[in-house]
Parts: C-alpha cells; structure tokens; sequence
C-alpha cells in the first residue's frame, strides 16, 4: 500500500482523499466519490467515454493519475445541471436524440463543453475535430453535431 | 494496475534525486497516453517501483523562440504545438505531425517528450496480461521475436533491431527528424539523428536510466525552407500511423537546394531516407523527382510476407508529402 | 385498426429516459456500488486447447482480503476442466478490492496440457484437423433444413416440409439447365468480427435475506433472470433483475447463463460467489475482456444464381460455413438464406438450394448480433448480383428491381420450425433503390470501371436487404401495463429495454397515442423485472412491433375501462366515445366533452376509482397478423431497403478515402423519425468491417486476439464516414397497430457487399474478403 492524501477539486469543492497512486482519475471520480456519470469504457483513451474537463480542457481521465490532478480544476458531466436546471448541451442532447445507449454522452457533452466555452460559433468540421477522441458506439454523429450546433446557438440567443 | 509509489517533483533536481535512487525501478510520467496503458495492461516483467510525474515541474513547459531557433519544453504538450503559430509557420512539417498525433482528447495530455520516447505498438509486445498472460518477446529479454513468426502486417519493412521488427510508432519523430532538432536532457544535448535506439531495448531512445529529456531544440528556420508532414492511418483521428513520414526542401529558383526525408512507422527506428533526398538536390520539385525520390527513399527496403504493401505506401506517401510542398 | 390522430406518433418528441442518460445520473450497472462488495477478477488461459492439468491456489487464497478462490474444482458450474480457445476463463478471485483480487489472480499457478488447435475457419473446414470437441466434427449441417413442396396454387404457400441437408424448393440443376445466364461466385469470405459495446459485459449482485437482486445489462430482463434463477438453485420470485440502461448492445451483450457457450460467466461467477458468501459481488470485464469474450460473427459462402436473357431471377444455390467458434451459436446460419431466393429475391425464384453448415473453431464465440447471420448472407449473394448484372448488361439497380421481394410474395426461409412458408407483409425496395439512386446520383455518376483513369477512382456500389423483423411465429409472447389516472395521465409499466435504440420513447408514443393523450403525460416505469410485467427480449429488431402491440392493446384496454366509466355518465354506449388531447369526447358531437376526471368520479381516501389499468399479454400471432384471419397463412413483416456507397480510391496507396453511405429504408410508418434515424446511422458499423481493418486479428500459432483493445480494433470516429438515413415510408403494413415495421439490424446486412462494389466500381477488381485493406487491394492492382 502506498496510499497518499491529496485534494482534489472536483466541480468547485474540494475533496480530501486518501488514494493509491496506481488509481486513475476515472477510478477516482467514481469509486471515491460516486460521480458515476464519467465512465470507463476502453481504459486507453480511445473512447473519450471519461472525458472532463481540467483546466479548460477536455482530457480522457482514464489516462490520468489521481496523485498527479492536485491544484486543478476538474469538472464532470454532473456539474453541468448542478442547479437543477439542464445546460443547453443537455437539453439539445434531448431534442436531437444524440444519446442513443447515452454511455458515451457524458463524455462527448463534456467534450462539446469545452468547445462551447471556447468557440461561440463553431463550424462542423470545428466540432468534429473537437470530439475526434470520442466515440459513439451507436454512430449518432450526425445527432450529436446538431446538437451541438443548436447548443451553440442557444447560448448564443441567452448572452 | 499495480500499485507503486509516487512523487511530483517541483523542480527538475528533485525529479533527478529520484531516479537516482530508484534506477532502473522508476520510470517518469509525462502525459500518460502511453505509460498508463502499459502498467494496466501489465506489459512488462517487472514493474516499476516509482513513477516520478514530470507535469508537476514548470520548467518543462514552454515554447520560447530566439535567434538561436525554437525551444519547445519537453512537456508542451501536442495541442500547445500545434496552436503555435511560431510552430506553424516556420516549421510546419512539427505542427501538422502534432495535430496529426492521436485525437483531440488525447494531444491535451500527450506531450513531445512523451511522443517521442514512447514504446511501441506491437500486439505482442504490448499484449495485455489479463488476457492469458503477458508476451515476454525478443525486445523484453525473451528469446524470440513472436511478431517474426507471426502477424507482421503492421511491422518493418527495413529489417530488425536486436531481433526486433516492432516500428516506431511516433509522428512527431520523423519531423524533428528532417527538422535537424537537437533533444536537450537533463545532462546532454543529443542530435535527433542519434537519439533513437531501438538498439536500446525497451527505451527506443538512448535516455540513460538516470536521464530525464528536458527541452527540443529546433535551428533557425532559414529562408526558402518549406516542410510537411504526412501520414496513412484507417483512421483520422485516434490511429497511429500505417506509415508517416516528413520532409524539409530548401528551395533556390526553383532548384532544391537541401533535401531530409524520414519515414517512420517503417522500422524500429525512424527511417531518414538520405538516398531519396540526395536524388532531389538539384532537381526541379516535380512529380518525376518526387516519384523518384520516392522509389529511392524504399530501395532498400526488405519487406516480410504480409507488409510488403507498405513499401509502396511510403514510397507514394514519400513523393505525395514532397509534391505538397510545391505550392507551400 | 383505430382512427389515427397522430399527435404522439410521427413526429419525434423528447427522449423520455432522456434526461438521466445526459445528466450522468442514468446508472449502468457498473455504476452501481454497494456497501461492502468484494470485486471477482479473472485468470483466463494462454492456450487455445487442452485441459488444466495443475491448478494451484493456496497463495492466492492465503492473501490478505481474498474471501474466494473458484475454479472447475469447487465450482463446476463456472468454470471447467477443458480449454477451448486462448482467453477462456480457468479461475475467479474474489476479494475486498479490486488491485487486491487481480494480486490474487497473478498468484494463481496453472499448469497446461496442451493440445493441436483449430485457429481459423480454414482450418476447421479442414477434415484432418484436430476436432475442437473431441468424438464430434467440426463441420455440421444445419439441423433444420427443409426441403418444401407442393405449393398451393392459389394461395402460393408451401404445404409440405422434408428435412433434408439443405434448404429450400424447386429443382436446381433443372433451373439451372432452363437457365439463359448463369453467374458464380466462391471464396466470399465475412470475416470474424465483434460486436460493439460501449459498456463492457459485467454484474454487480447482491443476495440478501435469500433474494438475490442483479445488476446487469440485458436486452430481456425476464428471460435471463429465470435462466439465472434455474442455473443457480434459486426460485424464480427470489431474483430481481436490474438493468434501467444497457450501454448498448447490438445483440452482443445477450446472456444465456444456462448455456455454458454463452458469454455470460460473469453472470456465474458473481451468482455462486454472492449465494456463498453472502456479500455483494461485482464482475466486470475490461474493455480487453470485452473484446475477446463479445460475441463474434463471420462465414464462408459460395452463390450461383441462374437468370433468364431478361434478368429474371429463376435458381439460386448458395452455401454457407459459419464459423461459431468453440460451440457458438449455430442458430444464426439460418438467417444467411434470408438475402437468397428463400425471402430478398422470392420473386421469382422457382428452385432454391441453401446448404447451411456451422464450423467449430478454437475460437472464442459466435453469435448472432446486429443482423444475426444475416450480413454474411447478403455479402455474398449482393456481391453476385452485382456480378450478374455486369454480365446481363443491366443496371444493377434495375436488376434489383425486377427480382427483389414484393409485399403478398412468399417467404420460405423464414421460420420452418413453427411455419412452413409464410407472406411478406410489406416491401417499398424499389422505392427505396429509386430513393438513393437519386440522392447519388446513380445514372449520372456511376461509370464503369474501365471508364475510369487516373490515380484516384471514385466507385459507388448498391445492395438491397431483408432482414426478419420481429418474431410472428407461433410460441412468442410478451406482455404491458398501461394505468390511467383522472388527471388524464398514464403509466406505461414495460420491461422493454432501451439499448439505445429508443424503445422508452416509442413505446410511450405508441401508448400516447392509443389512449389520445398528449406524449407528455405518459410516465415509464422500466428497469427491473420486480416492477414490471415479463416482456419478450429485444431481438429481432421486434421492439416497435412486437411489444408495440402488447404496449398498444394494453393502452386500448385501459382506455376501453375509461370509456366505460364515462359512457353511463353522459348517457351513451362506450363506442359512440373517442379521446383526443385527454378529453373524452361524443364521436357524433365533439362539443360535448367530458374530462377524466369527470369520468373517474369522485375520489376520497377510501375510495373511487383512482386509476384504471389495462394489460395484454401478447401471443403470436395476432390476428391483424393472418391473412384473412386464417392461422395458418400469416404475414411476416421485414425490414427492408437498399444502401448506397460512394467512395474514392487512391491506386498507389490502396486506401479508401471520401466514404459516403446512403440507407434508405422502408419502414411502414416511422413512429419517431429521429429515432428511425438513429437507427440508420449505425451502418457506421459495416464501415469498421469494411475500411477500418476491424476484424478479429488471431496469432496463428497460439490463438491470442492480437487486436484485443480500441486502438488497434477500430471504430468509427466522428472524422470518417458520412451517412446520410432515407426514411422511406408506406403505412398501412396490416401487422402493426399504425403500420409500422421495423428497424434496427437491417442497415447492417447489405453494407459490406454494397462497399465491395463500389470498390469493383471504381477500380474493375471484385474484393470477396472483408475487411477492404489497403495491402488487399494493391494486391489486387498488382502493386503489392
């Protein structure tokens, strides 16, 4: 055992927790501290299922050492309706029907998160690079995309 | 994942007193797109003891440019490359391996040093030990090279390394290749051109155990220089690369006056194809010379049954990435 | 059939499980953590065939935190002695934690006798090869081939069945010998390839107070529970099964713990050890796991196809070598005739002969998933169409249209086991074909090969498909709950799982719309098999039409009681009562209303009527389902169509660039056309085995999966494919309540042919192997 005490600061609180340093931030988020909305599908950062966002951007947790994340701002998918009400990638992410299986929604609105707090008005091909690491098994690209581009626009019409 | 200890160093010294001490048991953690999978799949015989984070030193991370040329910190990571316009423009063939590398996601995290010191791709090698046991081949002191007996589709097509035919799988590889960079470390400068090794086993770099890579050094982009960097995967995104491969002209009316052409992907190590740039210099960029410089740059080659395709890939891939730099 | 109002169904409202799947709040069953669960970790073999001839487990048994060590010694019903493929489990530890199991794992010591193994279909159609299973070849004929003859004049149906050693009517060598054209085609190779899944396969289960509650991902919650249930000594009523959302699952993910050929040890290994142990027990697979367990599919086929001057199709022979790996699924060869002249091309067809074998290999499994046989079948037999048309000088597309199965045809291949031959119900195939000629631009884009020079060739390919769609034979049952309140609000209560496919939202439209109230106020209670009647797994893409009638009479029975309470109030019979926009209304004369509420009556805390709930249980086949209510002549309804691909070759470096596919489909009545499209968007999946090199890369010595994650086993990203989903709607498909049909696997079944040909297209070489790489086709260009 080589467990070491760290603080992370996951969707703006703090978290003190003891952990092995072999434990990923993936691992992490959901055995420690229950935010189960990331997931873990491939584990090789090939699927962009745990994506977050640290630091502005939008990183495959999966790959990342829980030991390694203290001092930066991490957020989760479940940070994003934290208030009750559903961001507009959320609520387009209905509309669209872009969440076939809704495994790698999470991720992919995460992704699509970070974008948006970027870009105000992103091409398709922007977008599509954007979520080149994040897979949908069900291939509902075309879904997500407009989703996207109609969360854009809805944050767009609200600033 | 096995378990192991862990630090994150604030200085460079301290990452340094760490090695020291832990030798061949520690290994540094730039990024992790590559490291992390191979202590969860378990790939080696021996595991590390410590794993020494590197992102928690600052130093590491920057992209300073001088008369000197272009310093970029071993941990700037694959998307602050390819967003640099310092980095697009006076050496494309860097940025566009960058932003061809991996996916978005993943260049996030990746960073140059990681890039270019990362283990290689081969299924044997690499394959998981929860699946039956892990592989111990040719490259982890075994006997036997299973990828020469068995599938070698993806493998060399310029022969074997200490019994080896694993390729080199980095993109940013063969443009500090033809980009003439030096790779700084913590107590040398190496010339690109001999820092790869797959001589050296596991590491594919000559880094020594106590070594850590601290900066790439690129010279003064200088006039009339053009490079570009093209690759073959399945995919756009995700996929390493089938084959790749850089290129740098230095153009005088219309004459090529300098020529560096690196495949990779094609050996263990990165391939410079020196024959195939020679037969450039002089000539009119056009397709004959690329097509030319092409079929030079794979002359040697010695392709194994079931990846002889991949000779006439790079050839193409060769005289395409040198035809882009016409109108460049 | 009722008065359609079309207020809840042909248009696509919010997806109803919607919101926990895009809060993060949806739990999958690998999100579900329990206080005090023990975690299984699994030692799998390196060989691909033996037996154990020593296992050793005391040190792992002796460490710290390990509560259980299993292996075919203390559980048998788990694991076995035999090995027969490289991967397969030998032995589980189960400890507190899971860095603490897999310790346990790598102190397990296991010692191999090892034997020759069948590592490829090749070597399995090899008759002096090893056999997998020892005393049984590794070649069978399918068991249930039937030859069928005297067919009715009048009606056209088939009266007579022979079991025979292959399948079919008619008489091939005399078509053949009658025939003008004669077209062959052999060596068409599927290769073996793997289900996708977002989430990887597991359980978490708990046996508390001799209840046993499991967590998993199911495509039928109360099917697998009572196979569970029997395999672990248990009733029935002491098992709940949980599964609220699948993480898809393409049919891959189907688990039949009672079968030991089957994936689901998870299922095993968490069942034995939580009984035992009495504590809560988790078993997941990695994603390496996944990749080596989930279920494969490939075959071997060989068509030749007899046509008159004119194009028409007259004889069909066609073989199939499924591979099943070490003793898969054997079912799913059926399905191969399903492109043959037994159903796409019944037409015309007079004489058939399908001769279906199932191959073992020291493989992992084979089953059916995402087109269950089917794909395999229309690769070849489009492939030859393609051929056939070349030699006919007829546009391929014409030559489809000529042949290709008409609504009223007969299916032959279908389901001989309850049925004999039975009617297509519907079939827009033409429609289609014109659908997605035009948005290509067949006439004026597509060249002959031989018309086209220069490095990089543009080529685009067509096949059409049928796929069976739901289950209308005899035996099938499902069922659904629909309560109403007085506040004109319902509660479907359905155990229809939703792998993605949007099954949640149809069903609730469907009900919508059967009951006239808004789409809105219909709830979903789901998930569990403790809270919801039994319904029929998800298979067979049967989701909108087999559980839509069960859903549908359910809702009409609820609203049949609500009439009846509301027709004595105003003073007429229920049937002079129609609903719309939840308010009860006289058919005669709309102005006079009556709300729910009103016709509920009063309500107190002792009494009234505070809900109605209306029930079915579904039995196939319903009656909508015969022709002229006659039992013995039913409709089967398919999913049908034609996919289009367009594509680009480079020459010198044989990659496939610019990939564009077109599905359009006949789907009777799109209930939810985002959902509908949805559907189509996963041909994406054909593109993984066509151009992405995803297929199941095997060490021919040693039988390890080589491309065993997500990097080097390829999905489609977001950069790499463009569809563009054709709805094509008829209603008025007599089998559905609003004349639906079905989709989902159809769009994987023509996919691989259609790439072939355009590929043939483009460069004039045929490619008769999947997957499309570039070292096959610069070897076929003579450049490699």
């Amino acid at each position: 055992m080589n467990r070491k005490t760290i603080t992370l600061t996951v969707n703006d609180r703090d978290h003190e927790l003891r952990v092995e340093p072999q434990w990923t931030l993936a691992q992490v988020l959901r055995d420690e501290l229950n935010l189960t909305g990331t997931k873990v599908a491939c584990g090789q950062g090939a699927c962009g299922s745990c994506t977050v966002i640290a630091d502005g951007l939008a990183v495959p947790s999966c790959l990342m050492l829980a030991v390694e994340q203290e001092g930066r701002k991490i957020y989760t998918v479940e940070s994003l309706a934290a208030d009750g009400n559903l961001h507009p990638l959320q609520e387009t992410w209905l509309e669209e029907y872009a969440a076939q299986c809704g495994f790698c929604a999470s991720g992919m609105i995460m992704g699509a998160k970070a974008l948006l707090d970027k870009e105000d008005d992103p091409s398709v091909d922007r977008i599509k690079r954007a979520l080149s690491g994040n897979l949908c098994i069900c291939s509902n690209y075309d879904h997500i995309i407009a989703a996207v581009q109609n969360a854009a626009r809805k944050l767009g019409e609200r600033a | 994942m096995k378990s192991f200890e862990h630090i994150n160093p604030s200085s460079l010294d301290e990452a340094l007193g760490a090695l020291g001490k832990y030798g061949p048991d520690a290994r540094v953690n730039a990024g992790g797109t590559d490291l992390i999978g191979c202590l969860r799949d378990e790939i080696w015989p021996d595991s590390p003891k410590m794993v020494i984070n590197l992102k928690s030193i600052p130093e590491l991370r920057y992209i300073e440019e001088d008369q000197g040329g272009l310093r970029i910190g071993a941990m700037t990571t694959l998307t602050e490359i390819e967003q640099s316009e310092a980095v697009q423009q006076r050496y494309p063939a860097l940025a566009q391996a960058a932003r061809r590398t991996a996916s978005a996601l993943l260049r996030n995290l990746g960073t140059l040093a990681g890039n270019i010191c990362q283990e290689n791709r081969c299924w044997y090698y690499r394959y998981p030990a929860n699946l039956g046991g892990r592989i111990d081949c040719a490259r982890k002191g075994g006997t036997k090279c299973l990828a020469m007996t068995g599938d070698r589709r993806y493998h060399s097509i310029f022969g074997s390394v200490n019994k080896c035919i694993a390729v080199n799988p980095s993109d940013t590889a063969p443009a500090l290749m033809v980009l003439g960079a030096d790779v700084l470390t913590s107590r040398r400068t190496v010339p690109i051109a001999d820092f790869f090794s797959a001589e050296n086993g596991m590491k594919s770099t000559v880094v020594a155990e106590d070594e850590i890579v601290t900066a790439v050094k690129l010279p003064p982009s200088l006039p009339g220089t053009r490079s570009g960097f093209s690759k073959l995967a399945f995919r756009k995104t995700i996929d390493f690369a089938i084959v790749n491969c850089a290129v740098r002209l230095r153009l005088e009316d219309d004459k090529v006056t300098e020529a560096s052409i690196c495949m990779n992907a094609v050996h263990p190590n990165p391939y410079v194809a020196s024959d195939g740039a020679k037969t450039l210099i002089g000539s009119t960029l056009d397709l004959q010379s690329a097509q030319a410089a092409g079929e030079s740059a794979v002359a040697g080659a010695k392709p194994l049954k079931g990846n002889r395709y991949k000779v006439q890939m790079v050839k193409t891939l060769v005289a395409d990435t040198l035809l882009s730099l016409r109108d460049a | 059939m009722m008065n359609l109002k079309l207020s809840a169904i042909s248009c696509s409202p919010r997806q109803k499980t919607g919101f926990p799947r895009v809060t993060g709040e949806a739990k999958y069953y690998s999100d579900v953590y329990l206080p005090g669960m023990l975690h299984a970790r699994l030692v799998r073999s390196p060989i691909s065939m033996g037996e154990i001839f020593r296992i050793e487990t005391g040190q792992a048994e002796a460490l710290p935190g390990v509560e259980l060590v299993m292996t075919y010694k203390n559980f048998p019903g788990a694991f076995r002695k035999d090995i027969h493929y490289a991967g397969e489990h030998v032995a589980a530890v189960v400890a507190v934690d899971e860095d603490t199991a897999e310790k346990g794992c790598s102190l397990i010591q296991v010692e191999y006798e090892e034997r020759p193994a069948v590592l490829s279909l090749e070597e399995g159609l090899d008759p002096e090869s090893p056999q997998v299973f020892a005393g049984e070849p590794n070649v069978h004929n399918w068991e249930f081939q039937y030859y069928l003859s005297e067919r009715d004049p009048e009606s056209r149906l088939f009266k007579r069945k022979e079991l025979n050693d292959f399948h079919g009517f008619g008489d091939v060598q005399k078509g053949f010998a009658e025939a003008d054209v004669i077209v062959e085609e052999t060596g068409l190779k599927y290769a073996y390839c793997k289900s996708p899944a977002m989430n990887p396969r597991g359980c978490v289960m708990s046996f508390r107070d001799d209840k046993l509650t499991v967590y998993t991902h199911s495509q039928g919650m109360h099917h697998e529970k009572t196979m569970l249930a029997g395999v672990l000594g248990l009733t029935v009523s002491q098992v709940n099964y949980v599964s609220p959302f699948v993480g898809s699952s393409f049919g891959g993910k189907i688990a039949e713990p009672e079968n030991f050929n089957n994936p689901a040890h998870y299922l095993l290994i968490a069942g034995f050890a939580t009984i035992a142990l009495k504590k809560p027990v988790r078993s997941v697979y990695t994603r390496e796991e996944e990749m080596l367990c989930g279920w494969s599919r490939g075959s071997l086929s060989a068509v030749k196809i007899g046509f008159k001057k004119d194009g028409t199709l007259t004889t069909m022979d066609f073989d199939n070598w499924m591979e099943v790996g070490s003793g898969g699924d054997k079912w799913t060869v059926k399905n191969s005739l399903l492109a043959t002249g037994t159903a796409l091309y019944s037409r015309n067809c007079e004489h058939m002969r399908g001769k279906l074998r199932y191959v073992y290999t020291n493989r992992f499994l084979s089953s059916g998933w995402q087109g269950y046989g089917s794909p395999e079948g229309h690769f070849a037999v489009e492939i030859a169409m393609d051929s056939a048309a070349e030699k006919l000088g007829i546009d391929p597309v014409d030559l489809r249209k000529m042949n290709h199965m008409r609504a009223g045809d007969v299916d032959a291949g279908y389901d001989p086991l309850s049925y004999i031959s039975c009617y297509i119900s519907s079939s827009a195939i033409s429609e289609c074909l014109d659908a997605g000629a035009e948005r290509i631009q067949w006439k004026k884009r597509r060249l002959p090969p031989g018309q086209k020079t220069g490095r990089f060739r543009e080529g685009l390919g067509v096949a059409i498909f049928c796929m069976g769609a739901g289950r209308p034979g005899e035996g099938n049952t499902t069922s659904a709950m629909v309560k109403v309140f007085p506040d004109a609000t319902a509660k479907l209560i359905s155990a229809q799982a939703d792998l993605g496919q949007g099954q949640h939202t149809v069903q609730c439209q469907i009900a919508a719309e059967a009951l006239g109230i808004p789409y809105k106020n219909v709830g979903l209670t789901f998930g569990d098999t403790e809270s919801t009647p039994w319904s029929s797994i998800v298979a067979s893409s049967c989701g909108t039409w087999f559980q839509g009638w069960a859903t549908y009479e359910a809702a009409m029975d609820a609203r049949r009681k609500v009439l009846d309470l509301a027709a004595p109030k105003l003073g007429v019979a229920p049937d002079d009562l129609d609903i719309e926009d939840g308010v009860i209304f006289l058919k005669d004369c709309p102005e006079k209303t009556m709300t729910f509420e009103q016709a509920f009556g009063p309500l107190n805390i002792y009494g009234g009527y505070h809900e109605v709930v209306g029930y079915y249980y579904h039995q196939t086949p319903h009656e909508k389902c015969m022709k002229d209510g006659k039992p013995d002549q039913i409709y089967i309804p398919k999913e049908k169509g034609a996919q289009f691909v367009s594509l680009v070759v480079d020459t010198e470096t044989g990659m496939i660039d610019n990939v564009h596919v077109i599905n359009a489909q006949d789907v009777g009545r799109a209930l939810n056309p985002k959902v509908v499209e949805g559907q189509f968007l996963n041909v994406r999946h054909g593109f993984d085995h066509a151009v992405l090199a995803s297929d199941c890369i095997v060490d021919a010595k040693s039988g390890r999966l080589l491309n065993n994650n997500w990097i080097e086993y390829r999905h489609c990203s977001i950069m790499d494919c463009e569809v563009d989903p054709i709805i094509v709607e008829q209603p008025g498909d007599p089998t559905h309540p609003f004349g639906a049909t079905a989709c989902g696997e159809g769009a994987a079944c023509p996919t691989l042919a259609a790439f072939s040909n355009a590929i043939y297209n483009a460069i004039g070489v045929r490619m008769k192997e999947t997957p499309f790489t570039p070292d096959r086709i610069l070897e076929a260009l003579g450049k490699s």
